[in-house]
């Protein structure tokens, strides 16, 4: 049940909001400490540190696997970034269950605000039983 | 049209002018008529051979209180499919694009989506809906029955099979979209899942005449339970089954106390009790509705956030009493050079941490483990302000404000060259004048460059 996505909003105008000077008008770093959980793609994470180093005050990065769950004391948002490819197991039949942990350990334990990239969410949603594991 | 949203406009406002038309995706021409759908691109060019991201049947789980969908993308799913949404503390961002691929659009998108979600300290996922590819088990919303019979286009038959359990499969089999409708009509309030996730009817509460997603069923379960010579038995392991939560107590146990929990419990809950057919056909506690004291159902969306700006960095606050930040002083020297690891404690007005030194009483006293990576060893002992003496902590050695460890470490003579990693863990517990803290744990890590 992959979907494609063509990185597009849905949606239409409204044209009341504001409008964007973004790109020509930098803003201010903001006031928080993110931590990057990459995957194993050093392109994509080079991409991501540099990106969160330009718009956060404060930022780090390391792979998903070195990650332990008290480390995230230390930051006000975490993003994990996991590829379906990354539990993919080619010799498995497609439809066997998938048994794998959270890098983030235990739900019930986990308290630090989190951006799931691409498709952590539904990964995540195996092990944690969350909103997500159906698309 | 593209809703007011945090996401869109702060801190960074996208340019929502910079819409495109496209032609609708093949999956949804079912839903969409029209031949053209007017979307804001996140990226310049689409990528050949791009991985796909991933979005999200939202629409199944709208019981649940923690769940705010914000955008949706194009798909080869379905228009109502979420790509930018939230449960509890967790943000989906679905949208598989790297930063360096993304536009300025999405690039704001994505810092906002970060900014957004850091609101979200107390909020946290309810409820607890098995993933069909990790358990092969995926629980229905009833209403996937209605829309079926509501769709003339739709196989019946493949969906039945497959959502159904055999004996209601069995029963419905055959049926007409407008029969399959009159047939659900009757049925809907007494549909519930067996243990495979698939969907039955609950033959007890449909007997006993209770509507189990209702939150009058509490009530109407308790009367059965308080009228002699009724069915205690099934009254009582229907609270059981619908409510998990509630009071512990056998459906063996004596009717006065187990009716007396029940309402004590519903007395308490009652203000943050929601149903979720896609969390197991069961009732559960909105837990950031009864923190805050506030009816779930007026707790929803953007309401749900309970920190308006982020603390700046570095800085303790009422909600972290302790901040911590760790460096090395000089972060690079030579083979046999030696460095300081600094610990600088932060604390926030009002709050206090306890001295290194173990004092009678339950006071944890402050602790730092540092493990060292190969080519770093230790030089000195800890150094730091000594702790003051407060005779409102039993005579405990305190320290408030701040306090900044120090210890000397060396690289070794054969150390190589390049960054070495060290790890720090802060373990103390804080305190204010009222309250104080289980023992906490912070650990962190910096850098040693060695030349």
């Amino acid at each position: 049940m992959r979907v494609l996505f063509f990185g597009f909003i849905f949606g239409w105008m409204m044209s009341s909001l504001p409008t964007s000077a973004w790109a020509a008008d930098e803003p201010a770093k903001q006031p928080l400490r993110v931590l990057y959980l990459a995957r194993n793609d050093e392109a994509r994470e080079s991409a991501f540190t540099e990106f969160l180093a330009a718009n956060f005050v404060q930022s780090s990065a390391m792979k998903r696997d070195q990650f332990k769950p008290e480390m995230a004391a230390a930051y006000d948002v975490v993003l994990l970034d996991w590829s379906q490819m990354e539990i993919h197991d080619p010799d498995a039949p497609w439809d066997a269950p998938r048994s794998y942990p959270s890098p983030l350990g235990d739900r019930a334990q986990w308290s630090t605000p989190t951006v799931l990239l691409g498709s952590a969410g539904q990964i995540l949603a195996g092990p944690w039983e969350t909103i997500g594991g159906a698309g | 049209m593209l809703r007011d949203h945090a996401v869109l406009n702060s801190p960074i406002p996208l340019d929502l002018k910079a819409t495109q038309r496209i032609p609708v995706p093949v999956a949804w021409s079912s839903v969409i008529k029209d031949s053209e759908i007017e979307v804001l691109p996140l990226i310049d060019e689409p990528q050949p051979n791009a991985s796909p991201g991933w979005c999200t049947y939202v629409t199944e789980h709208n019981q649940v209180p923690e769940l705010e969908p914000i955008l949706g993308g194009v798909n080869a799913k379905t228009p109502t499919a979420g790509a930018v949404w939230r449960q509890g503390h967790l943000m989906h961002f679905g949208f598989e694009e790297s930063p360096a691929q993304l536009n300025a659009n999405g690039r704001a998108l994505l810092v906002n989506s970060i900014c957004y979600i850091a609101q979200f300290v107390e909020d946290r996922p309810n409820v607890y809906t098995p993933s069909v590819f990790y358990s092969k088990k995926r629980i229905m919303a009833r209403d996937l029955i209605g829309r079926l019979a509501s769709d003339p286009s739709r196989d019946l038959d493949r969906y039945l099979s497959a959502y159904l359990a055999p004996s209601l499969y069995a029963e419905t089999k055959g049926l007409s979209h407008a029969d399959l409708a009159a047939w659900f009509a009757k049925a809907e309030p007494f549909i519930t899942i067996d243990d495979e996730g698939k969907l039955i009817i609950d033959r007890d509460a449909e007997r006993l005449g209770v509507l189990p997603a209702k939150v009058e069923f509490f009530e109407s379960v308790m009367s059965i339970l308080e009228q002699p010579g009724a069915d205690h038995a099934t009254a009582k392991a229907l609270l059981k089954r619908y409510a998990p939560d509630g009071p512990a107590g056998e459906v063996t146990s004596a009717d006065e106390p187990f009716v007396a929990a029940w309402r004590q419990w519903l007395g308490e809950n009652r203000d943050y009790l929601f149903f979720s057919d896609s969390g197991g056909f069961r009732w559960y506690i909105d837990r950031l509705a009864k923190l805050k004291q506030v009816p779930t159902e007026r707790l929803r969306m953007q309401d749900r956030a309970t920190k308006s700006a982020a603390a700046p960095p570095g800085e303790p606050s009422e909600q972290e009493p302790v901040s911590v930040q760790v460096g090395m002083m000089p972060s690079q020297v030579s083979p046999g050079e030696t460095s300081s690891l600094v610990v600088q404690v932060k604390v926030a007005r009002g709050w206090h941490i306890y001295g290194r030194q173990p004092h009678r009483g339950v006071a944890v006293p402050t602790k730092l483990e540092v493990k060292l990576p190969a080519g770093v060893e230790v030089a000195g002992d800890w150094i730091a302000d000594d702790a003051v003496v407060d005779p409102a902590s039993g005579g405990a050695s305190i320290y408030r404000n701040q306090v900044v460890f120090r210890q000397r470490l060396r690289a070794s003579p054969s150390a190589t060259q390049g960054e070495h990693t060290l790890s720090v863990k802060l373990i103390y517990q804080v305190c204010d004048e009222a309250i104080c803290s289980p023992q906490q744990v912070q650990s962190h890590s910096t850098e040693l460059r060695v030349r």
